[in-house]
This record gives structure tokens, C-alpha cells and sequence, in this order.
């Protein structure tokens, strides 16, 4: 009878159990989120030039701001989104706000929420105005363009826009002295295509990680003039506002899950080469 | 009939598409008020589209249902959720501290996250099995991959300040670089496609059949 030969510590390695990956993984998530390292963040100068911009602008500056994403990139993208409003708040400046996503309002709408419990002088319809989800994507973009009471004739709470104070100051794209958007998807190239290249507003973009690259080019060719990336960009920004919350507290785990990805594939791939040196040998000795 | 299924489209995009092109030419007033009453309609036509979707998405699971498709409980299950909704939504608004708003809040919220979430646990999983270094271009971007993973996150700036210059340095150049490559191979298709369009050459916007 042949003899079965047991697999080797190198092959076992490479054939771990996936939920043995999942253990670790999640260990990785909670143990930092139980036990924070405090790791030291690092402000990058794509974060530091939306913060800047928002900062130099005169008190009372009109900025736009969209958020176009949904639940599923609100871990990155709902932390960056109530730090950069808050930072907006404490400048003063009138701020309107449109989604382009159909399931991103209700988001905004807590996001506010939460920031009235901090600022309750800041009014609805006078400081902001809370435009609301319109059907169209980048059709929308040419339409405020136009106007702002023409293309969400209500906001979201159903109120008329027209006549609104902050919208008889701030009724068009092209009166914004800023934008930022906060992209899950390419929508931001239509901000940037059919909106404030045409109007000449400089815009800042905050995004996923995941699509962090693709606007790069724009950053470059200066048609950003910042980006604020993933959870680790939200993190800065609120090193800048000095309110550490919920990206900061999530930096750990996401250093450690990013550390222990790094490790295990160093460790597949030496292994992996181990193992193809090992095969070689045997196959070098039966001949 | 032939008519308005085949040669009105046609002249329609033609007439619409010069129009739009010729107005970037023609800065005037009248050019202008025509470019945003233009945009008008393309909301309500864009309006309608999402109404045909989801009718589309009813008869889709109808049909599942009514012929007992393997998995016909799921779609049971997206019949129920989207009229109860509906019907929520148009009482009570959609609104937070509404039902729907409730809905959105601890069920749509929790469950899209927790989608998205599992991702991770994947990858970790995916990358420990598939991320080899098999040849010389897999092992420049398992490299360039490791050092923006490792380089972008506070860990990466306290084992080294250099991993993340070297992350910032592969993002600003070699990655940046790629994706303006694809930006502009899309840009110059779209213009491509638009071309085709407007002179009715690509039709296959309106459908098959006859």
C-alpha cells in the first residue's frame, strides 16, 4: 500500500482555513477599537488644501456642497462629510446642499441633525438650505447652473426654496465661492466637467479609497485643488478641526486590518516560492 | 408606425445633438435659455425612465412568482418590501422619525453596511490566496499594492516616514498616470459615441426588434 505523504508545514500554511482569516481579521477590527493605539496621524497636503480653502474664505462665503453616496461607503465617507459641514458652521459660511444619490438624503439629514445638537443657531433656510435628491445626475449639475429654486423647486423638507433668504444670495452654481463633494462614484467628474469648470468654482472632492486614484488626475491638472481619501483622509480632517471622532477612533483598527493584510500576503508569497524551490528539489532527486 | 420607430429618433437626436453642439458657439441669451430648457426636460424624461425601471423591476419579480422560479420566495420578499414602502413613504414622507425614515435607518443603513463590511473579511482572504508574484509585472504591482496599502495608513508613517513619501509618490505618478490614461480613452469614446449617435449611425439605443 502507498504511503500517504503528510502535507508539509509550508503547505498547510498556504492552504489555511479562510475562517481562520475572517478570526484574525476581525480581531484586527475590534481589539484597537477596545485597546486604541493612538497611532500618530499625519495631515497630507490634498486634505490640508480643502481645510485651507474653507478657512481663507471670507466669513458668510457661499459654498455647495454634494454628497453623492449611499449606506454603503458611509463608514468613509459620513465621518469627512459631518467635519468639513462643522468646519463650515464655525466659519459662518451659507452653505447649500444637493445628493445625487437616491438613497443618500436621509443621510445628510442626520448628519445635520447631529450638528444642530452643536450648533443650534445654525438655521435652516437663513445658514443652509438642505436642497434634497433630484432625478438626473450630471442633467442636475447643468440645471443648478441655472439655478438652484428651479432645479429643486422644495428643499427636502418640502419647503418651498423660492424666496428662501439664503437662496435669494446663493441661488446658482456659479455664485458658489466653493464645492465639495463627497463621492462614492464618478459623479464627481461630472461636478467637475459640467459644473464648476464651466463656472470657474473651485471644487474639493472627498472620497472613497476606492476611488480615491481616479481623481488624482484632476488634483494634478489643478481642476481639484484637494481630496480628502477614504477614512484616513476623514481622520486628518478632523485632526485639523481638532474633533477627533469616529474616523479617528476607527484609524487603529484600519492601520491594523492593512498590517495584517501585508503580512499575510509577504508571508503567502515567500512560502509560495519556498514551496516551488521544495518541488523542484524533489522533482531534481527522482530523476 | 416605421416612421416613428425608426426615422423619428433618429432625426430627433440629429436635430437635438446639433442644436446643443452648435449652441456652445453662440453665446447668447436665447442659446442659453434653449441649453436650460433643454436640461429641463431631460430631468422629466430622466423622471420617467426611473418609473419605467421600476415597473420593470415589478414585472421582473412578478414573473419570477407566478411561475414558482427557483428562489421565488426573494422576490416575494422584494414585492412586499417595495410596496410597503411606497406606501409608507407616500403617507408619511420618507423623512427621519418617520416609519420609512425608520426603515431606512435601522434596516436599509445596517444591512447596506454590513454588505459592504464582508468585503474586507474577502479581500483578506482573496489576497492571502491570489496575490502571488508570479511574474515580474505581477511583482511590481504586488509591490507598488503593499506599499500604498501599508503607506497610506498612520501604522505605514510610524514603522517609516518614507513608506508613505514613496505611497504619495506612486499615487501622484505611476497610478495617476494610468487613470488619466483611462479618463481620456473614455473622454474620447464618449465624443466617438455622440458622434455616432447624432448622425444615426449608432442606433442601438432604440432597442431591437421590429
Amino acid at each position: 500500500m502507498e504511503k500517504v505523504q503528510k502535507p508539509s508545514f509550508i503547505e498547510r500554511f498556504l492552504q489555511l482555513d479562510r475562517r481562520i482569516i475572517y478570526t484574525l481579521v476581525a480581531l484586527a477590527v475590534a481589539i484597537p477599537l477596545l485597546f486604541p493605539l493612538g497611532l500618530p496621524i499625519k495631515v497630507t497636503p490634498e486634505v490640508q488644501s480643502v481645510y485651507d480653502m474653507i478657512e481663507d474664505l471670507p466669513e458668510g462665503s457661499n459654498i455647495l456642497m454634494s454628497a453623492d453616496f449611499d449606506p454603503a461607503s458611509m463608514p468613509e465617507l459620513y465621518p469627512m462629510m459631518k467635519s468639513v459641514m462643522r468646519h463650515i458652521i464655525r466659519k459662518h459660511h451659507k452653505l447649500a446642499i444637493t445628493v445625487l444619490w437616491p438613497n443618500g438624503p436621509n443621510l445628510v439629514a442626520q448628519c445635520i441633525e447631529e450638528l444642530k445638537q452643536e450648533y443650534p443657531e445654525w438655521t435652516n433656510t437663513v445658514d443652509y438650505v438642505f436642497l434634497g435628491y433630484q432625478v438626473g445626475g450630471a442633467i442636475v449639475i447643468i440645471s443648478v447652473g441655472d439655478s438652484f429654486s428651479g432645479t429643486f423647486p422644495k428643499d427636502y423638507y418640502g419647503e418651498s426654496t423660492d424666496g428662501m433668504p439664503i437662496i435669494k444670495e446663493f441661488n446658482q452654481l456659479g455664485q458658489a465661492d466653493y464645492m465639495v463633494m463627497f463621492e462614492a462614484g464618478n459623479s464627481g467628474d461630472w461636478w467637475i466637467v459640467y459644473g464648476t469648470e464651466v463656472h470657474d468654482v473651485p471644487v474639493g472632492g472627498g472620497v472613497t479609497a476606492v476611488v480615491a486614484p481616479m481623481y488624482y488626475p484632476y488634483l494634478q491638472a489643478k481642476q481639484l485643488n484637494g481630496i480628502i481619501g477614504g477614512l484616513k483622509g476623514a481622520a486628518e480632517y478632523e485632526k485639523l478641526t481638532d474633533v477627533p471622532a469616529l474616523a479617528t477612533s476607527a484609524m487603529d483598527s484600519q492601520s491594523m486590518v492593512h498590517a495584517l493584510i501585508f503580512v499575510a500576503i509577504v508571508l503567502a508569497n515567500i512560502f509560495a516560492l519556498m514551496l516551488v524551490g521544495q518541488k523542484r528539489r524533489q522533482a531534481r532527486e527522482e530523476m | 408606425m416605421q416612421f416613428l420607430r425608426k426615422q423619428f429618433p433618429v432625426m430627433l437626436a440629429f436635430v437635438m445633438g446639433m442644436a446643443m453642439f452648435i449652441r456652445e458657439f453662440v453665446p447668447s441669451k436665447f442659446s442659453e435659455q434653449l441649453y436650460y430648457g433643454f436640461t429641463d426636460w431631460a430631468i422629466v424624461i430622466v423622471g420617467f425612465s426611473a418609473v419605467f425601471a421600476i415597473l420593470s423591476l415589478l414585472h421582473h419579480h412578478m414573473n419570477k412568482v407566478r411561475r414558482r422560479v427557483e428562489g421565488y420566495g426573494y422576490s416575494v420578499i422584494t414585492i412586499l418590501a417595495f410596496i410597503q414602502m411606497i406606501i409608507l413613504g407616500l403617507i408619511f414622507s420618507v423623512r427621519p422619525g418617520t416609519p420609512a425614515g425608520w426603515e431606512y435607518q435601522w434596516l436599509f443603513v445596517p444591512m447596506q453596511a454590513t454588505m459592504f463590511a464582508t468585503l474586507a473579511f474577502f479581500i483578506a482572504s482573496a489576497a492571502f490566496r491570489a496575490f502571488r508574484a508570479r511574474t515580474w509585472e505581477a511583482l511590481a504591482l504586488l509591490l507598488a499594492g503593499l506599499i500604498v496599502m501599508i503607506g497610506r495608513v498612520p501604522i505605514g508613517e510610524f514603522i517609516s516616514p518614507h513608506l508613505s513619501t514613496f505611497s504619495d509618490w506612486i499615487m501622484n505618478n505611476p497610478s495617476m498616470a494610468g487613470f488619466r490614461g483611462i479618463i481620456l480613452g473614455v473622454a474620447l469614446a464618449q465624443i466617438a459615441i455622440s458622434v455616432r449617435i447624432i448622425f444615426g449611425i449608432e442606433r442601438t439605443y432604440m432597442g431591437g426588434g421590429d
